[in-house]
């Protein structure tokens, strides 16, 4: 009795999923970012990379809405790849990079410099 | 023909010479859900067991899944639309995931083909399977390919005897190997380097055994996709006289399955590759092993080594099983028993990768806007960000949700089996070691869960 129910669930979910991405963007999203955003400031979480160590980071956690700074220093060019949210920027080498973003998403979400295939760190969003 | 295709592969091949460039962590992705709290895991498991034993004790003493499907016209006979469409789509997404490789080398972002291949291909077909019957049959544009290259030949069913399903099931590690393993798994190239690699085998087996038999034997995808197809209540047949909607029951194909060489390995295989995939992602396996989990062999050798670890429990417990019944070996229970790990490996990998479907899966609107990264915009979605409308506790609620009717499905089908096989006297008590088994296996699945 209750396998087909919840398969009959799931199959709602999926469709859901299909035809829900576009109309859902402007529901559940901002009402989280915005309240944070007005009220306090970035956080902001320091990692630096020499000879392939990393210095700072470790893994993070972080409550949903925050406004978060990813500064990243790296003594080789590269990109910094904050998975999940999908959001890459080039560092030149010796440079420090700033990358902003709204923790809205649920989840735990790696970050990594791409190129050279490195675990920076990990960001927890609950 | 063949000869062809080898030689578009290996250009291809060398085409792809080791530039180091971007991957995405486990194929696609990178986000992985929150554990699920301790509550979600008590509540799971010991659903789990309380059931277990409801079942085991009822009064359910008479074997009533064992006669196969009950093949009786279903009402949903709009469905027969599905084979058609699934073709098309088929045609098309492999069509897109070549062109993806060719026009994109190591680039992931921005190009269809990992979307289609790790987000479509290896989890929304199978998975519509459970709902609708084994659909990749229909979509597979590599079984079409292999009709019309080798449809004439003839069929030898003396080659399935002897083989069995192994090959099949080394195809489909080997897929889980480039999904949670290889470096390279997310570039478009790889992907379409994989597609070719697995037509021209597809085509050298097929040849050699004839379209069917060929398929049975090696198909890693098509015996995968078939398994899950035979959970649901519905499947869908195609043949000369016309599409029907065909109605079987919960559960019904399963015991009927074929039980040839090979088949325990797949199933065990069903399950390791998405345990091994689980723990690796765990903060504990990370700790344990350090930077050792991002070495390729031993990433390799945890991976064969998880699929080997959940064969000797099952060996072990099938083993149990038959000393318990006093009957016969322990390879012919496993034998027996096997399609009772068919709905624990789907609800494994549903529950593992329900919020990849739900949340990757978007990326698919953008990617069918701008299929290339080459800047286009179709249909206005090129820019649709990924928008995670379900909070963590439905993800929670679905995955333990998941597992349980697994688990549910599994001791049921392990019920009505002992009860055919061993007589309502000794089921009983043959059955504690599958039990065992399954509780053991269910807590696993949880646990990993609960990262």
């Amino acid at each position: 009795m209750s396998r087909p129910r919840i398969l009959t669930s799931i199959a709602v979910a999926c469709m859901l999923a299909a035809c829900g991405g576009g109309s859902a963007t402007t529901t559940t999203a901002p009402a989280a970012t915005t309240t944070a955003a007005t009220t306090t400031a970035p956080m902001v979480i320091e990692v630096s990379v020499s000879d392939g160590t990393i210095a700072g980071g470790g893994d993070v956690s972080v409550p949903k809405g925050t406004d978060v700074v990813l500064r990243v220093t790296s003594d080789v060019a590269d990109e910094v790849h904050l998975h999940g949210y999908d959001i890459a920027v080039d560092v030149e080498a010796g440079e420090t990079i700033e990358l902003p973003f709204t923790a809205d998403r649920e989840g735990v979400f790696e970050v990594e410099l791409e190129d050279a295939r490195l675990p920076l760190l990990e960001i927890t969003v609950q | 023909m063949i000869r062809r295709l080898a030689v578009v592969g290996l250009l291809a091949a060398t085409a792809v010479t080791g530039t180091a460039a971007p991957a995405l962590a486990h194929g696609i992705g990178g986000r992985q859900d929150l554990p699920v709290p301790l509550e979600f895991f008590i509540v799971g498991a010991g659903l789990a067991i309380v059931i277990s034993f409801v079942v085991v004790a009822s009064r359910w003493t008479t074997p009533r899944l064992q006669d196969g499907p009950l093949d009786t016209p279903s009402r949903l006979q709009f469905l027969a639309v599905l084979p058609g469409v699934m073709r098309v789509v088929g045609v098309l997404g492999l069509a897109l995931v070549l062109l993806g490789g060719i026009i994109e080398g190591t680039v992931s972002r921005n190009n269809i083909a990992p979307v289609i291949v790790f987000i479509y291909f290896w989890l929304v077909v199978p998975f519509l399977g459970v709902p609708f019957g084994d659909l990749w049959r229909y979509a597979s544009p590599f079984r079409l390919i292999a009709r019309w290259a080798n449809g004439d030949r003839e069929e030898r069913p003396d080659l399935v005897a002897d083989f069995g399903i192994w090959p099949a099931a080394v195809a489909f590690v080997s897929f889980t190997w480039l999904e949670l393993v290889s470096p390279d798994s997310a570039f478009p190239r790889t992907l379409a380097i994989a597609a070719i690699v697995y037509l021209v085998y597809i085509l050298v087996i097929t040849a050699a055994a004839g379209l069917e038999s060929g398929l049975t034997i090696g198909g890693g995808f098509e015996r995968y996709s078939g398994f899950l197809g035979r959970i649901g209540p519905i499947t869908i047949e195609r043949d000369e006289s016309g599409t029907r909607v065909v109605h079987r029951g919960w559960l019904r194909a399963l015991p009927v399955m074929p039980e040839g060489k090979g088949v325990v390995a797949f199933v065990v295989a069903m399950i390791g590759t998405v345990t091994y995939d689980g723990m690796s992602a765990a903060s504990w396996w990370r700790n344990a092993w350090g930077d050792l989990t991002r070495e390729t062999w031993f990433e390799t050798t945890a991976l064969v080594g998880v699929v080997a670890a959940v064969g000797l429990a099952y060996l072990a417990a099938s083993w149990s099983a038959a000393r318990l019944a006093g009957t016969s070996s322990g390879m012919v229970v496993a034998r027996r028993f096997a399609h009772t790990l068919v709905p624990i490996g789907f609800a494994y990998a549903f529950a593992h990768y329900f919020s990849l479907i739900v949340f990757e899966g978007q990326l698919m609107f953008r990617a069918a806007s701008d299929p290339f990264g080459l800047g286009w915009n179709l249909f206005g979605t090129a820019s649709w960000a990924t928008v995670q409308f379900l909070p963590s506790i439905a993800i929670w609620y679905v995955q333990v949700a998941t597992i349980v009717c697994g688990h549910i499905a599994g001791v049921v089908l392990s019920h009505d089996r002992a009860l055919a096989d061993f007589g309502s006297k000794s089921a009983t008590s043959s059955q504690y070691a599958m039990l065992v088994l399954m509780v053991i296996l269910t807590s696993i699945g949880l646990l990993i869960l609960a990262g």
